[in-house]
């Protein structure tokens, strides 16, 4: 059992990093110290009743940066937070990535690529990494990026035109971790299946506890019900079930 | 002698809590699913999440929804059904550092007596929560919640086959609480928990798409805050035995605040999802607001609604 911390830490840092995006530094020692790439912080939302539910996507010493893009209410508050605003946040929180010692491909839609930098940092060798976003505003500031992410905009307004998912098929074949919406991670698992490899995948879904007493966050798979937030949320592809 | 841990026990139906903050059911698990999050040793105790006669995977999702003040659940009371947790999940409570209240819900009459005749045979458990009132499971206790003729006949057999205590957890949605209340406690129950979620509905207006899976769910969080202070100061005039006050706890005085309205101990449930800090740093408060106030223990201010 990982013991999780819930702590009250000052915004140290926050930039905007992309059209609708902000990432966010937090002095967090024991998150920091403990944090697997894949796992998550359930952050305090100013006037919100529930916390939201973000990917580490960053570790440097005893800072994380969190990265936040504004989808509704909820991340609208946080992604206008000042600097030296406090917050409570609960982590590190659910299971990670496995590391895989071969070559292997990061698949990362949108801000799904949080978990994934944070797992590109953690083991830099011997992978592609993939990002896609529906346009080029969207894309992260490059200094965020690892240096030879290979990119795509739906518009084909920078990088490769069309989705992710096509772009990972011009690769060679290899294991997949993935992270970004469901119709993504659908595909994802589709080309997995094509090319006979592993695939794992982070699954995203409204959190109450983020703990895993509440069980809101349960999804059906064919070992029966898991929950998100503790048995995931990153789960291998074989056991998903999924309604696209 | 520690005299700060005397001033916080309190004492339901011959039972010792060390204080009065226990988490509510559905939100706690089974007591050692939280034991990375907070140090359930402080807390005067758990209830766990209700158990059934059957398992039950619960409802279809989405089953939770954030709202102004609260959040709707509708999960469907998950759990592993009796047999499972007596053989698998019971080895692991008996050693938990915190009391631990088992809490059952049946659909029948038989269902109840089942469940607490079963439950009866574990020794470290004392108490036994009848689980009355789940607004998520169509056939559910509620119907038994609702009437107070059939409270009272279910609460007397299930009085002859225990002798664990027996706290009714009834539904707020009834005309006359205090009725419903007495009526528990006249067929032998030991004490009352009060409120459990309110009924509750959202809806998303473009696609007209109810935001629960199960269309309908329960309300809790700190919306229900004052629903449940006066579901407990009415009963606590009128019911003879102690009321469990719950609802929308969300601040160490909002603990006080039920105390006084009448409650014997509280209990939070999703309020603590926000601050998982909340129940130890409410025990905290409970000390400092007893020295602050003059009052030698917790009993002294229970239902002292100064009016
Ligand atoms: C494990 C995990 C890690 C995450 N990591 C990040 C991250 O690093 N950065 C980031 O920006 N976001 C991340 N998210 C998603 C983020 O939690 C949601 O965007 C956020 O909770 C939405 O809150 P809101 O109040 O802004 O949205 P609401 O106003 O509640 O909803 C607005 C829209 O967002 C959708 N939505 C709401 N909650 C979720 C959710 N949890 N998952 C998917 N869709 C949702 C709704 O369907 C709706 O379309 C993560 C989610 C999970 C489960
Ligand atoms: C996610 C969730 C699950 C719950 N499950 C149960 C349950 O299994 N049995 C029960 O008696 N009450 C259940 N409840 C109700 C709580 O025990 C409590 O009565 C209610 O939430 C009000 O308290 P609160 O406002 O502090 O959350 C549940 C509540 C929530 C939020
Ligand atoms: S969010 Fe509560 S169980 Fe997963």
């Amino acid at each position: 059992m990982n013991k999780k911390y819930d702590i009250e830490s000052a915004i140290l840092k926050n930039c905007i990093v992309a059209k609708d995006t902000i990432a966010m530094e937090f002095h967090a020692p024991q998150i920091a110290q403990n944090v697997l790439p894949g796992q998550f912080v359930m952050v305090e939302t100013p006037t919100k009743f529930l916390r939201r539910p973000l990917s580490v996507a960053g570790v440097d010493g005893n800072r994380i940066t969190l990265i936040i893009r504004k989808v509704g209410e909820g991340t609208k508050i946080l992604t206008s937070l000042r600097r030296n605003t406090r917050l409570k946040m609960l982590g590190p929180l659910g299971n990670s990535f496995p590391k895989i010692d071969g070559r292997k491909i990061l698949v990362a839609g949108g801000i799904g690529i949080a978990p994934l930098l944070l797992y590109a940092n953690c083991f830099p060798k011997n992978s592609d990494f993939v990002y896609g976003e529906k346009n080029s505003e969207y894309l992260l500031d490059e200094n965020y990026l690892p240096k030879n992410i290979k990119i795509s905009t739906d518009d084909g307004s920078r990088g490769f035109a069309g989705n992710v998912c096509d772009l990972s098929r011009t690769l060679e074949h290899a294991p997949i971790l993935a992270c970004g919406p469901e119709p993504m991670l659908a595909e994802v698992i589709n080309i997995a299946a094509e090319w006979n490899v592993p695939a794992f995948v982070s699954l995203e879904s409204r959190m109450a506890c983020g703990f895993g007493v509440c069980n809101g966050c349960a999804i059906e798979t064919t070992q029966g019900f898991k929950k998100i937030c503790t048995d995931g949320p990153v789960f291998p592809a074989e056991i998903l079930i999924f309604s696209i | 002698m520690d005299n700060s841990a005397d001033k916080l026990r309190i004492e339901i139906a011959g039972q010792v809590f060390d204080n009065p903050v226990l988490l509510a059911s559905g939100t706690a698990g089974f007591g050692y699913d939280i034991a990375d999050v907070l140090d359930i040793s402080r807390l005067g105790g758990i209830v766990t999440k209700t158990i059934t006669p059957e398992p039950r995977d619960g409802n279809a999702s989405p089953r939770i929804w954030e709202t102004p003040s609260g959040m709707l659940n509708s999960i469907g009371l998950v759990n592993p059904g009796i047999d499972i947790f007596i053989k698998d999940i019971v080895p692991l409570l008996a050693d938990l550092p915190t009391e631990i209240v088992v809490s059952v819900g049946g659909n029948s009459e038989n269902e109840f007596i089942e469940l607490v005749e079963k439950v009866s045979a574990i020794d470290f458990v004392n108490a036994i929560e009848l689980n009355l009132s789940c607004p998520n499971v169509k056939e559910g206790g509620i119907h038994f919640g609702r009437n107070p003729d059939t409270v009272f006949s279910l609460l007397k057999k299930l009085r002859e086959i225990t002798k664990k205590s027996l706290w009714a957890k009834l539904s707020p949605q009834v005309t006359e609480i205090t009725e419903l209340g007495i009526s528990a406690s006249d067929g032998g129950a030991d004490a009352i928990s009060l409120i459990n979620t309110l009924p509750a509905m959202a809806i998303d207006i473009y696609t007209r798409k109810p935001r629960l899976g199960a269309i309908t769910g329960g309300l809790s969080g700190p919306a229900i805050h004052p629903v449940a202070v006066a579901m407990v100061y009415e009963s606590s005039k009128g019911i003879g035995i102690p009321i469990i006050g719950i609802g929308g706890c969300y601040r160490p005085e909002d603990f006080v605040e039920l105390i006084i309205a009448g409650a014997s101990a509280v209990q939070i449930g999703s309020g603590y999802f926000a601050d998982t800090n909340l129940p130890q740093r409410t025990v905290s408060f409970l000390d400092s607001y007893l020295i602050e106030n003059g009052f030698a223990n917790v009993a002294e201010i229970i239902g002292t609604v100064n009016i």
